[in-house]
């Protein structure tokens, strides 16, 4: 049953037993799943069935941290969420985002990861992944590369696999979600799905352990009143700890914040290139199909990765990290560039600095004349490095084939990281948000090593050379995140260190959920897709046994 | 004989860029080169009022500036009015990309499709070496659109034979069709809105044209 909000009379009393705040991926996932249960459920949209710029504007924020997306685009503010936009191409005209499920080392409590730990491990999951798998439509389940190259003939690189292995995500498409799951929910008698209805308010019993209710209003000014049994935020990890951390009528620090939790931890995953590897044979990673470019096999796109082993990553306390190979026929002069790579140098520096002022008349300073001279040998160096690369781009006209790295990586989880309050507020009167997205110098250190080890496995087996760029305390230039917005509700049993327990409840409030990546302790270095489906799915079955329990 | 043409209405693009990352994907665009940018512009959000997005891309002038400094004829008006470039004969000189106001052209530094995939579009996956340092630009996804043009579909057509920005347009901000079709849905478009077109002074004649609201402008 779709209703608009604007339309409902102010100060209407909407009433169900599971009130869904945000019908996004994981939102729409928790309402599918309800269908047919005899549970009555109130979805609430920000946005309409469409995008529209008003309700994306609520999104905006300030970034203070590293560049990182505009907050306003990097959500998406409508029924259905994120899944709207997963653009990956699959082929037969269908977009879709990849997916595979977290690793087992990424549940583990590892003595390298700060914070790192589930509640649970991996086992624990598993039938919620094949349940998640059966939305996705990716059937079979199994991630095993042997499964998935045995029926088409593609072979792997011949690695060692006990140190970086080849790894398979799957693409799902956006049409499951955005057509089939979202007329269902829509159609459903026992689901209320209220679009452009913004909850401004959070409200808690005086007890302050339990939500006693939701405001919530629309443009055209109206409010009303939301009153559930349970209820789940589902808004994606910077609108749900935007909503707690502004919900301060009893409880001044926000709900659910009482040890300074909320917001805190956010994780993306590290994305950029770096790191080129020449074959040594030019056509034998032509065979290798797999690995360049989305492949269907099956029936559901796949495509294959490199990353180190759990074996390796334990005994090198190394962090999550894939690679794909990204195949490019470059002209030989751009590889000059990493051959003689530009050498930064106060030196350097200090020549160009004392041309200038010698062209404009000034008299160099004698700290810059002092720093030129001691660093006579680095200048050299940098000149002959720019001769040849100068050379090497005008009379080395070949063109070979490459293969540029596209990373992947997990961040280490990081309090500093974090989403607070800005000072200005949107129209309904709500703080906007402001990020600081930070990395730390062991997810700068770990990716220069993830790529000695992946170049030491790719020498060895004769397959060529990896040239890397990386440094260990350097951001790398093209560094962007995968809108993956995890960790500001992390879970953990004990409240002092979590925001949820381990069963995604507000540690504090009973009958108050969280649903999503904000979760996650740790991100690995998947797509949360899979796994924020597969929490769903779980808290969609505890959140209807403790309903018909009581 | 269609002419064709694209309105994008500003009042419903979010800036999301899939339909940047739709061309990228499926037409292999080597990371250094891009049909498709989407600009910002407008007050900050945090005082109220909403962002402007601006998709831009090559806008197939009925005058286009880089028809005349091509040296070797690379550069090609077809009669429906999409301007496209013969990479078999550009010679990569880039004069095109400096006489396009919009921005709209660049240089193909590197090829990235040599592995053929299962999910190219039309086989998009095979392009040679040669075409490294060659333009590349929209072309209003010619295949799909002679393909559907071809099977008879048209303006008002269902499925339309649209490029794949305009099909995969999460907003349903943008719309394609013959302008020189009155019935047409542009035609409409254009008819009930005030629409600009960028830089109109000129004179080339974009037949891409922006709906924004008056106060926008």
């Amino acid at each position: 049953m779709l209703i608009d909000a604007r339309s409902l009379p102010n100060d209407e009393g909407v009433d169900a037993d599971i009130c869904i705040i945000g019908a996004g991926t994981a939102g729409l996932t928790l309402a599918y799943s309800l269908i047919g249960k005899g549970i009555s459920v109130a979805l609430l949209e920000s946005g309409g069935l469409k995008p529209d710029r008003d309700s994306h504007a609520l999104n905006w924020g300030k970034n203070i941290g590293l560049p990182y997306y505009d907050l306003d685009v990097a959500r998406a503010r409508f029924f259905g969420g994120c899944c709207n936009r997963w653009h990956v191409a699959l082929g037969n005209k269908q977009l879709g985002a990849r997916i595979r499920p977290l690793d087992t080392i990424d549940f583990e409590s590892r003595d390298w990861v700060p914070y790192s730990g589930w509640p649970f491990d991996k086992s624990h999951l598993a039938s919620y992944y094949d349940r998640a798998q059966e939305i996705c439509r990716t059937a079979p389940v199994s991630y095993d590369i042997e499964t998935w190259i045995r029926s088409k003939g593609y072979t792997v690189l011949p690695l060692n696999n006990s140190v970086v292995e080849t790894i398979v995500f799957k693409f799902c498409s956006k049409n499951p979600f955005i057509h089939d799951y979202a007329d269902a929910v829509k159609n459903a008698n026992e689901i209320k799905t209220l679009i452009f209805a913004n909850v401004i308010a959070i409200d808690l019993d005086n007890s302050a352990r339990k939500v006693s209710g939701l405001t919530v209003a629309s443009f055209n000014g109206k409010q009303i009143r939301v009153n559930a049994r349970i209820y789940v935020l589902a808004a994606g990890g910077i609108e749900i700890p935007r909503l707690l951390l502004a919900s301060t009528q009893k409880m001044v620090c926000g709900i659910g914040n009482q040890n300074d939790l909320v917001g805190r931890f956010f994780m993306e995953h590290l994305h950029f290139w770096s790191g080129l590897f020449i074959p040594s044979e030019r056509h034998y990673l032509e065979r290798m199909t797999i690995y360049n470019a989305v492949q269907t096999v099956n029936g559901v796109p796949i495509i294959a990765k490199l990353a180190p082993s759990e074996d390796t990553m334990r005994r090198n306390k190394l962090i999550n990290h894939n690679v794909q190979l990204i195949p490019r026929i470059v002209p030989r002069s751009t590889l000059y560039s990493f051959f003689f790579p530009k050498r930064k140098s106060e030196a350097v520096d200090s020549v160009w600095s004392v041309l200038s002022d010698a062209r404009h008349g000034r008299v160099p300073s004698w700290d810059k004349i002092r720093n030129a001279v001691s660093g006579s040998d680095r200048i050299v160096r940098a000149v002959v490095d720019a001769g040849c690369r100068k050379v090497g781009a005008t009379f080395d006209r070949r063109q070979i084939p490459v293969y540029f790295l596209a990373n992947m990586t997990e961040q280490v989880p990081n309090p500093d990281c974090r989403v607070t309050l800005g000072t200005n507020r949107d129209q309904f009167g709500m703080p906007r948000v402001r990020l600081d997205w930070q990395v730390t110098l062991q997810d700068l250190s770990n990716a220069v090593r993830v790529q000695e080890v992946i170049g030491r496995e790719l020498e060895q087996a004769g397959l060529g050379r990896l040239y890397i760029r990386l440094k260990n305390d350097t951001v790398p230039n093209n560094l962007h995140g995968g809108y993956h917005h995890m960790g500001t509700t992390r879970m953990h049993r004990d409240a002092k260190k979590g925001v949820v327990d381990e069963n995604s409840r507000i540690h504090g409030v009973s009958n108050l959920f969280v649903a999503g990546p904000s979760v996650f302790p740790t991100g690995g270095h998947a797509n949360p897709v899979l796994t924020l489906i597969a929490l769903t799915l779980r808290l969609s079955d505890y959140i209807t046994h403790v309903l018909r329990s009581k | 004989m269609p002419r064709w043409a694209m309105v994008i209405d500003l009042r419903k693009c979010i800036g999301c860029e899939t339909c940047k990352h739709v061309c990228e994907d499926m037409h292999r665009s080597p990371s250094g080169g891009l049909r498709r940018r989407i600009l910002t512009s407008g007050p900050d959000s945090a005082l109220g009022s909403q962002r402007i997005f601006l998709p831009i891309h090559c806008m197939h002038c009925e005058k286009p500036s880089c028809l005349d400094v091509c040296p070797t004829g690379a550069t090609i008006q077809l009669s429906d009015g999409t301007v496209v470039v013969d990479s078999t004969k550009c010679m990569g000189c880039g004069a095109c990309v400096l006489a396009c106001p919009y921005g709209a052209r660049t240089l193909e530094s590197q090829d990235c499709t040599f592995v053929k995939s299962e999910t190219d579009e039309d086989n998009r996956g095979l392009r040679r070496a040669e075409k490294i340092g060659t333009c590349i630009k929209c072309d209003f996804c010619r295949s799909d659109n002679d393909s559907g043009v071809s099977k008879g579909m048209g303006s008002g057509s269902v499925p339309k034979p649209d490029p794949l920005c305009v099909k995969y347009c999460i907003a349903e901000a943008l719309y394609f069709g013959d302008i020189g079709d009155p019935e047409s849905e542009v035609s409409r478009l254009l008819r009930q809105n005030h629409t600009i077109r960028l830089r109109e002074d000129l004179g080339t004649q974009p037949a891409v044209y922006y709906i924004a609201d008056e106060e926008s402008d």
